[in-house]
């Protein structure tokens, strides 16, 4: 029996119809004009023109020379901080030049070794705090967070209106014979993602763990 | 009717045709069911229902072939046969009312499904305490931008949906001086910075961050409390030649400038942004709980409205199941960030929103309708055989 008597013909054209929707959907480039965006908080790389004269076509320290165009990162100037938030280092930690993407960073240094102090902003939405704990654990060796070791792994600090989901981690890098911690916090502000992180040789973290707990107390919001 | 045309009508009207869509439909929802564990939700949903065919890649092949009709495709048939028995078989009697209405409603269902996934939109807006914004942001759609942020009072803007950085071929900006060649994109990417990264190789971009971010492309995510971090690796190419090569990633949080032909332009990977003629403004959000507990008893942002033309401006008070409708958009409350000073209002654009509600009260009414006249008959006919 013939399930279904539809003519050769129309069943043709109602699936050719069809395969050219499927492939007519390739969206197009959208063109439009918009106010000049101001959304609160602003950070120091809100303002693309930020740390460069752009008027003098100046280029970023260290960036190659580029034939009738000059590209600029968005960081701050070395030694400058964000806008959105401050903070205050302990005096006997060393401030660091900063990179194209840290906004904070220092050298602690004591009698153990020399630790990294690194602060940067990411968008919230694309970091969530579970992948970034795993791609910390990643870095000295530890394998992925389980369900129930995540849900027991973040310590929250409370500061000043801030909630800062800490970690504290130790594990051995790869080719690197002694162990390394992670100290580790991280502060979803609106649709920023701050991430504060001290790591090193065991002993020269372990020896900075209240210094790093106080410095994230003393960070705060940039008064409007 | 010309005979041809009635053939082909009737064919379409079959009841064989309605059964075999049917179960089509069933199989669909089986397969993307099982599916979601595979690609999430929302990948689902693409694939299978907002689809003519759902395609299936062969495997070490870039060749992707239709294996089973999508939902569009079953969807419009089904729409088809239904409207194709109706005109067959319609005829006005007061007896047929109400399966009429109930046929009408099934259809008013199918097209107000079809609107909803063509022309519905889901973004976000986040909002700190006292911050205002004017557009939201896609849930799940990104986009490459480039402004021309040179004027001090807008910006001209072209934006590129992901879909063209995709394939390998030129795109040109309509008015910009330059184009863009995608050379390479990956729908998930690990980003570092160098000084994390010290051994990783070179970044190809010698624009912008340049060497000073690396990149490791990773395998795309489908879980629902995970998001991909697309990354593209594009060539600026102006009419005398390449201005370099640049990296635009949704981790890379700020727009990259470049300054050409005497203008500056900024360039990021970003959500796909939905611009309203209003904006909002977060005057307060409360958490509220119940005395002595942590339980939530309510979450509520209060907003002012400010029209592009000021013409409106007024404070709203948004909370659960009170959501603000404005502007074709509807502001539901959805979420909360940094200690109860950032509100996320989950913004949905569907102009077919009152549709199924349309549809399911006129299939109901048809339904009762129906039974309530052949109720009717019954009695009156088994009144007339007792009698």
């Amino acid at each position: 029996m013939t399930l279904l008597r539809v003519p050769p013909s129309v069943g043709a054209t109602i699936a050719a119809f069809a395969l050219t929707l499927a492939g007519c959907r390739e969206q197009p480039v959208r063109t439009y004009n918009v106010a000049k965006d101001t959304p609160p908080p602003p950070t120091a790389s809100a303002d693309p023109h930020a740390g460069h004269d752009h008027a003098a076509g100046e280029l970023p320290p260290g960036h190659p020379p580029i034939g009738g165009a000059a590209m600029a990162g968005p960081t701050a100037a070395p030694g400058s901080v964000s806008d959105s938030l401050t903070w205050a280092a302990p005096d006997h930690w060393a401030a660091k030049p900063l990179g194209a993407m840290r906004r904070g960073s220092f050298a602690p240094k004591n009698a153990a070794g020399e630790a990294d102090c690194s602060i940067f902003v990411f968008p919230a939405s694309s970091n969530p705090l579970r992948a970034n704990l795993d791609r910390w654990r990643g870095q000295i060796g530890l394998a992925r967070l389980t369900d129930e070791q995540f849900a027991t792994a973040v310590t929250t600090l409370d500061s000043d209106g801030l909630s800062f989901a800490t970690v504290d981690l130790l594990g051995k890098q790869p080719g690197v014979d002694q162990a390394t911690r992670v100290l580790g916090a991280v502060l979803y502000r609106g649709e920023e993602a701050w991430f504060f992180k001290l790591t090193g040789p065991d002993a020269a973290v372990a020896a900075e763990k209240a210094s790093f707990l106080d410095f994230l107390r003393t960070v705060r919001p940039t008064a409007p | 009717m010309p005979a041809p045309f009635r053939s082909v009508i009737e064919r379409l009207a079959s009841l064989r045709l309605t059964v075999v869509l049917l179960v089509l439909s069933l199989v669909l929802v089986v397969v993307a069911t099982l599916d979601q564990v595979n690609l999430g939700i929302w990948a689902v949903q693409e694939k299978y229902f907002r689809s003519f065919f759902v395609f299936q890649q062969l495997s070490g092949s870039g060749i992707a072939f239709p294996f089973f009709p999508g939902g569009y495709l079953i969807g419009g048939g089904l729409l088809l046969n239904l409207l194709c028995a109706q005109f067959l078989r319609f005829t006005l009697n007061w007896r047929n009312v109400g399966l009429h209405l109930t046929h009408f409603g099934i259809i008013l269902l199918l097209i107000g499904e079809l609107l909803t996934g063509l022309l519905s939109v889901e973004s976000h807006l986040t909002l700190d305490t006292g911050a205002t914004r004017n557009y939201a942001e896609a849930s799940s759609s990104r986009e490459l931008a480039v402004a021309d942020i040179t004027d001090p009072d807008s910006d001209r803007v072209w934006t590129v949906p992901l879909t063209r950085l995709a394939k390998s071929e030129p795109i040109e900006l309509p008015g910009c001086p330059f184009k863009l060649v995608p050379l390479q994109f990956h729908q998930n990417a690990h980003l570092a910075s160098r000084a994390e990264a010290p051994n990783a190789p070179a970044s190809p971009a010698t624009l912008g961050l340049a060497g000073q971010v690396v990149f490791q492309p990773a395998a795309p995510t489908y879980r629902p409390n995970e998001d991909n971090t697309p990354t593209t690796l594009i060539e600026l190419r102006a009419p005398e030649g390449p201005l370099g090569t640049l990296l635009a990633s949704l981790a890379i949080a700020q727009p990259q400038t470049l300054d050409y032909a005497g203008r500056t332009y900024a360039i990021s990977l970003r959500r796909a942004r939905i611009y309203f003629d209003f904006a909002l403004t977060l005057v307060e959000f409360r958490h509220d709980k119940y005395p002595g507990t942590e339980i939530p008893r309510n979450f509520s942002s209060q907003v002012r409205l400010r029209s592009a033309d000021g013409k409106e401006d007024r404070e709203v008070r948004i909370f659960m199941n009170n959501p603000l409708r404005h502007g074709g958009y509807t502001f539901y409350q959805s979420g909360f960030q940094n200690n109860d000073r950032t509100s996320i209002l989950q913004v949905m654009r569907n102009p077919g929103w009152l549709i199924p509600y349309i549809a399911c009260v006129m299939s109901g009414l048809g339904l009762l309708l129906h039974f309530g006249i052949t109720l009717v008959g019954f009695l009156a006919r088994r009144r007339a055989a007792t009698t």
